[in-house]
């Protein structure tokens, strides 16, 4: 472990730690001590003394550091965090009879093999005092760290965010879980941001670089995650409490995760329909989920309803159905608080007045063993019902309309950049977009949040297509439905947003899709004046390439070329030769490549040429 | 669920399916709603008691003793739960029609009072209510089938909004009195195989003067698919029961024009389902079984285009 001598000053490590400090001590409190683990050279002596009113105590293994605070006046243990046991004795030795009021471990826990056991020891001596304590340890997820491995490179430094010396690196969300395990407990932070750290290097390396269009593709996934990609110091101060083990890691949780969690929402005005849903759901072949009922701003009564129904449902389907109760926000909100509280490999979107066949979620399953981690969408068809409620029966629905084929069978990403093709019963997202890239649903949107979400998870996994037909989405008569609730000014409006979202960034395309855009510009410049450019591939794009030949061959014959050989073709055709129009549409690739070169390599086009060569029109 | 105190039990339900190689595991999932549906029926006073009667037409029992026992112990809402092997392929009619009689004898041998039959198909899953509200009806002694709204593919043949009346009943699944049934005879087993039995026990019903019900707030599950353009894709099997039985029942109530014309267009047709259906006919017409025309004045009987009464959509 190397020892480090770094100024103290407010905007740094040792002035965040001393300014969490300073506002979260109990300043009615008698006189105590500060205890200042791995102190080196102590830089926050001082300050701490003269703001905090306290007793300064340093502890370090590095006698050459305690003996520049001893010269200063300060008391200095000599310990051994590789040694907890004596450690903590000399500790509590030098705590005696005072009161400790506050503790602090900056840039230590990095460097040492058990990181647990030491803020473990801390909570022990921390028990009798209820004192905070102040942490610090590097980022090691900073963007410059991670973009840098991303492609391979992991420089360790002298010192810094790789320092040689260190045994352990640290996450914002390991940290949190190493010291809820400990017992310790956020109360506030004051990171270190540094936008380019001191693994920025080499500059111009193009995840690195900030203007670079991989930078730029990169930093906005990073960002989307958490706050933390410019976090060069994790600085947070902490209160002793109980100890709180994670109840799963993520491995396990992933090993015991059902295939999906079905998300359906509900407002409770539609129990007839929602009862509908749950049977669709207890009949699939495949059982393979657990469903969320996010109960949305529901009446009393109305919760009672929707647990109603739930209660109603057999035994085996209960215990996969949770009903989870919103209070605020838009229809949007339910979604993100559904997403949140699932644990299925997948989400799948299943509103309260959908209907799924019964191989909807079996066929979900096939397709991502097929296509891990792609979001799924399988074929579906629109249906319109409308309510009934006959003399004998309780309120129910009816069909009104056969089945509306008006969905594409397949996902076409350029033509979802105009509108939303995709009713969200269709879909299947990977939970791993929302819980570990931080997509989220835009709860500013009233409508359409279903397409704003699915594109931006479209645009980073990818989508698998199926083309059997797995749910009907309703469209209603006579009923309340998003379209009915919002106005089309207020369509429209979010239309427009989601155009700017999707254009604020760089995305990915699949393969192929350059191809396609290439038709796309091609058809716009055949339609705008443009040039058609160089002839299309034979290989990627034959069908293009040979009506481009069929093209270029009938424009041969109707050329001034052509016309100036008209001479010379008489004269062959008096000597026996024929010239027979080609029967262009019958002729494949190389065929007309022959005839287009037969054409040129003929006496009559060569003549021809040579007039216009002697007229200066070649 | 919202079950009102006036409900009147119909009394004792046996459930009647036909099975024919269907997968276990698929038939214990059917019979966790049906048992968690009489549950509550039972608890609503909709009904007394149910008992699940299995008649199997598979070349192989789709149950073992094992398994027949695990299905009886997980099921507590339901009285007993039986298996009939009925040791050849019945069919939809006659395979009803013998459990109809095991029910009979049953209440013979053992004293058991019957009082309704749910004809339900095996891979038909209730909802939690579904028993409450087909029950419903039958308060009514002029109600003679009960008919329940299937999911996810909703059948499109038209009923009365107001009161629920249909003009014939599908027997995926249907509540039927067992006086009813007594009535009719059961189901024309000697005219039907598979298709067509269920149109002409309604029309049998309301020629009786029965009203068929249609009772759109009883949801089942029926696991239907829908093949590309969301149609309804028939197997080579279906096409081949599905023409022969109308043709048969386009005679059976007095409409030969129709079954002629039917019987010409299958002979004709490139399909060699429809050819043998139509040789089928032929066969049967030499050897004297067809039915006896009945309904001469057209009282209940409807046929537009393919179907027997009039559809809201297409499908």
């Amino acid at each position: 472990m190397n020892t480090y001598d770094n100024p103290f000053h407010d905007d740094n490590v040792y002035g965040h730690a001393v300014g969490l400090l300073t506002k979260n001590i109990d300043a009615t409190a008698q006189t105590s001590i500060h205890l200042d683990l791995g102190c080196s050279f102590g830089r926050m002596a001082e300050p701490i003394t003269a703001r905090l009113g306290s007793k300064y105590i340093g502890f370090d293994i590095d006698d050459e550091a305690t003996s520049s605070l001893r010269e200063r006046g300060f008391e200095t243990h000599r310990i051994d965090l590789n040694d907890l046991t004596a450690a903590e004795a000399i500790i509590r030795s030098a705590i005696g009879t005072n009161r400790v009021g506050s503790m602090s471990i900056i840039d230590v826990l990095e460097h040492v093999a058990y990181p647990l056991a030491v803020i473990e020891m801390l909570r022990r001596l921390a028990a009798a005092h209820s004192c905070p304590l102040v942490v610090s340890v590097p980022n090691i997820t900073h963007r410059d760290v991670g973009f840098k491995l991303a492609f391979g490179k992991w420089d360790y430094t002298d010192t810094g965010l790789l320092d040689r010396t260190h045994l352990r690196g640290f996450t914002h969300y390991g940290l949190k879980a190493m010291m809820r395990a400990a017992g310790w407990h956020l109360v506030e932070s004051d990171d270190i941001q540094i936008v380019n750290s001191d693994q920025h290097f080499p500059k111009l390396h193009p995840a690195l670089a900030t203007t670079t269009l991989l930078h730029e593709f990169l930093a906005q996934l990073r960002d989307g995650v958490d706050a933390t990609a410019k976090t060069n110091q994790f600085v947070g101060v902490y209160l002793p409490g109980p100890r709180v083990q994670t109840s799963l890691d993520d491995a396990t949780a992933d090993n015991k995760a059902p295939f999906l969690s079905v998300i359906t929402r509900t407002q409770g005005r539609r129990i007839d329909t929602l009862r509908d849903v749950l049977l669709c759901l207890s009949a699939q072949t495949c059982q393979d989920f657990e469903v969320c009922v996010i109960g949305h701003k529901l009446s009393p009564q109305a919760q009672l309803d929707v647990e109603r129904v739930i209660e109603d449902t057999h035994e085996e389907m209960r215990a996969r159905v949770r009903l989870i109760r919103v209070e605020d926000g838009n229809r949007t909100r339910p979604l993100n608080v559904g997403f949140e509280s699932a644990r299925g490999h997948y989400v799948a979107i299943l509103d309260d007045d959908d209907i799924v066949l019964g191989h909807w979620v079996e066929s979900f399953k096939v397709l991502a063993e097929k296509n891990p981690g792609r979001v799924l969408r399988a074929a579906n068809m629109a249906q319109t019902w409308e309510p009934v409620t006959t003399a004998l029966g309780k309120q129910s629905v009816r069909a009104v309309s056969g089945m509306d084929d008006c969905y594409p069978h397949t996902f076409d990403f350029f033509q979802h950049l105009i509108e939303n093709a995709t009713p969200p019963v269709s879909l299947a997202f990977p939970r791993a977009a929302f819980a570990s890239m931080g997509i989220r649903f835009d709860e500013s949107l009233t409508t359409t949040e279903d397409w704003d979400f699915f594109m931006r998870t479209a645009v980073i996994c990818g989508v698998a297509s199926l083309t059997e037909i797995t749910s009907i989405y309703r469209k209603w008569l006579g009923a309340e439905s998003s379209f009915t609730l919002h106005s089309q000014e207020e369509w429209r409006t979010n239309h427009l947003v989601i155009w700017r979202k999707l254009d604020s960034a760089p995305i990915l395309l699949e393969s192929g899709a350059i191809t396609r855009l290439r038709h796309l510009v091609e058809y716009w410049n055949r339609h705008n004046g443009g040039g058609t450019g160089p002839l299309p591939d034979p290989y990627n794009d034959q069908h293009r390439y040979e009506n481009a030949l069929r093209e270029q061959a009938h424009l041969l014959r109707h050329s001034v070329t052509w016309k100036i050989g008209a001479p010379v073709r008489l004269i062959s055709r008096l000597l026996g030769r024929r010239y027979p129009y080609p029967m262009l549409w019958a002729m494949n690739g190389r065929q007309l490549e022959q005839h287009i070169e037969a054409v040129r390599a003929s006496l009559p086009w060569r003549f021809a040429e040579h007039i216009k060569s002697l007229l200066g029109k070649s | 669920m919202n079950t009102t105190s006036t409900m009147t039990s119909i009394g004792h339900v046996r459930v009647h399916s036909v099975l024919y190689a269907n997968e276990p595991d698929r038939i214990v999932q059917t019979v966790a709603h049906l048992n968690r549906a009489a549950d509550l029926a039972i608890a609503a006073g909709a009904l007394a008691s149910v008992t699940l009667v299995y008649g199997d037409s598979s070349p192989e029992p789709v149950f073992d003793d094992q398994q027949l026992s695990e299905i009886k112990n997980s099921s507590y809402a339901l009285r007993d739960v039986q298996h009939v092997d009925f040791q050849a392929n019945l069919g939809s009619a006659k395979g009803h029609n013998t459990l109809l009689a095991h029910a009979e004898a049953s209440m013979t041998a053992d004293g058991e009072s019957v009082d309704a039959v749910l004809i339900m198909n095996p891979d038909v899953m209730l909802a939690p209510d579904a028993l409450i509200e087909l029950a419903r009806p039958l308060a009514s002694k002029h109600v003679g089938l009960v008919e329940a709204r299937q999911l996810p593919v909703e059948h499109p043949k038209e009923y009365n909004r107001l009161t629920g009346d249909t003009e014939w009943a599908t027997t995926a699944c249907a509540l039927i009195p067992m006086k009813v049934l007594r009535e009719l005879n059961g189901f024309d087993s000697d005219t039907f195989f598979l298709y067509c039995d269920d149109v002409d026990f309604s029309w049998r019903a309301r020629l009786a003067g029965y009203r068929v019900v249609y009772q759109p707030s009883a949801a089942v599950f029926h696991d239907k698919r829908l093949a590309p353009g969301g149609k309804w894709a028939p197997t080579s099997s279906e096409q081949y029961f599905s023409a022969e039985a109308a043709m048969l029942i386009a005679y059976k109530y007095s409409r030969p024009d129709i079954a002629e014309r039917l019987h010409s267009f299958y002979s004709k047709s490139d399909s060699g389902h429809l050819r043998r259906a139509a040789a089928e006919f032929d066969r049967r017409k030499e050897a004297h079984r067809l039915p006896d025309p009945i309904d001469p004045k057209h009282r209940v009987a409807v046929f537009k285009g393919d179907f027997y009464t009039k559809h809201r959509f297409p499908l």
